[in-house]
């Protein structure tokens, strides 16, 4: 599995990252941040079920 | 390594207009909406060196860009975004 | 990063529902009608209506886009084919 973001542990993960969203999209933030989480859980899910591995092994290109 | 479009998160983004916010939301949005709309369609990736696959399409990292597709039979792969140079599907 | 992933989102909108031509690295080329471009991958996304076939749908990696050149502004007729493909019809796929 992938471990995606490196926070900080001092910050709050989500309030940090709805400041960054506000900052991308502005007033369409909160709905881009449902889109991208419906879609996250979505592919979180199908990992638990499917466990897939990387294809090919190692990066083509890094 | 970098994730792709590192670039629109960078600090210069204080200085964006809503303009730019408006234009990169409905930039996005439309994005998020056909990839979404791909699942489990069939679909043909092209990668580096001339690889080509066919593969059923099955989610998304948006955040990472990994592609999670099965490969073969009762196969799932994931396909890093760096590897991948193209990939379509048909229109229904 | 190259060029096309530089550009701004005012940049990428400009290529919204036109036909492009797009050179990608180790000599690929794709033509279709510009449906979106990812502001966060610089993924770009075209239709293409070959005759006599089904459309497709082309996600071409905005780290393997060396180019994009427009070849055509789309009409009314091409902009309602082309929102038709973006309409919320799919919006199910959303729900888990």
């Amino acid at each position: 599995r992938v471990e995606r973001s490196v926070e900080p542990p001092t910050e709050r993960p989500g309030e940090r990252r709805m400041a960054e969203m506000k900052k991308l999209y502005g007033a369409e933030a909160a709905k881009i941040q449902a889109m991208e989480a419906a879609m996250q859980l979505i592919f979180d899910r199908n990992c638990d079920k499917k466990q897939p591995k990387y294809w090919p092994i190692i990066p083509l290109k890094l | 390594n970098s994730r792709p479009g590192e670039n629109s998160r960078g600090s210069e983004n204080s200085r964006d207009s809503g303009a730019v916010q408006k234009a990169r939301a409905e930039l996005r949005e439309r994005f998020l909406r056909l990839l979404s709309g791909a699942r489990g369609r069939p679909g043909r990736f092209c990668l580096w060196g001339g690889i080509r696959l066919r593969a059923d399409f099955g989610a998304a990292d948006v955040e990472s860009g990994t592609l999670q597709t099965p490969l073969g039979i009762q196969r799932a792969a994931l396909l890093r975004s760096g590897d991948l140079l193209e990939f379509s599907f048909p229109l229904e | 990063m190259n060029d096309w992933q530089r550009k701004s989102p005012l940049d990428w909108e400009t290529y919204v529902n036109k036909l492009v031509k797009v050179v990608a690295v180790e000599k690929h080329e794709y033509e279709g009608w510009v449906l979106t471009v990812d502001p966060v991958s610089a993924t770009i996304v075209l239709a293409t209506f070959p005759e006599n076939e089904k459309g497709s749908l082309s996600f071409v990696m905005g780290h393997a886009v060396q180019k994009v050149e427009i070849l055509r502004e789309g009409d009314g007729e091409m902009e309602q084919r082309l929102a038709g493909i973006l309409a919320p019809q799919e919006s199910h796929a959303y729900s888990p």
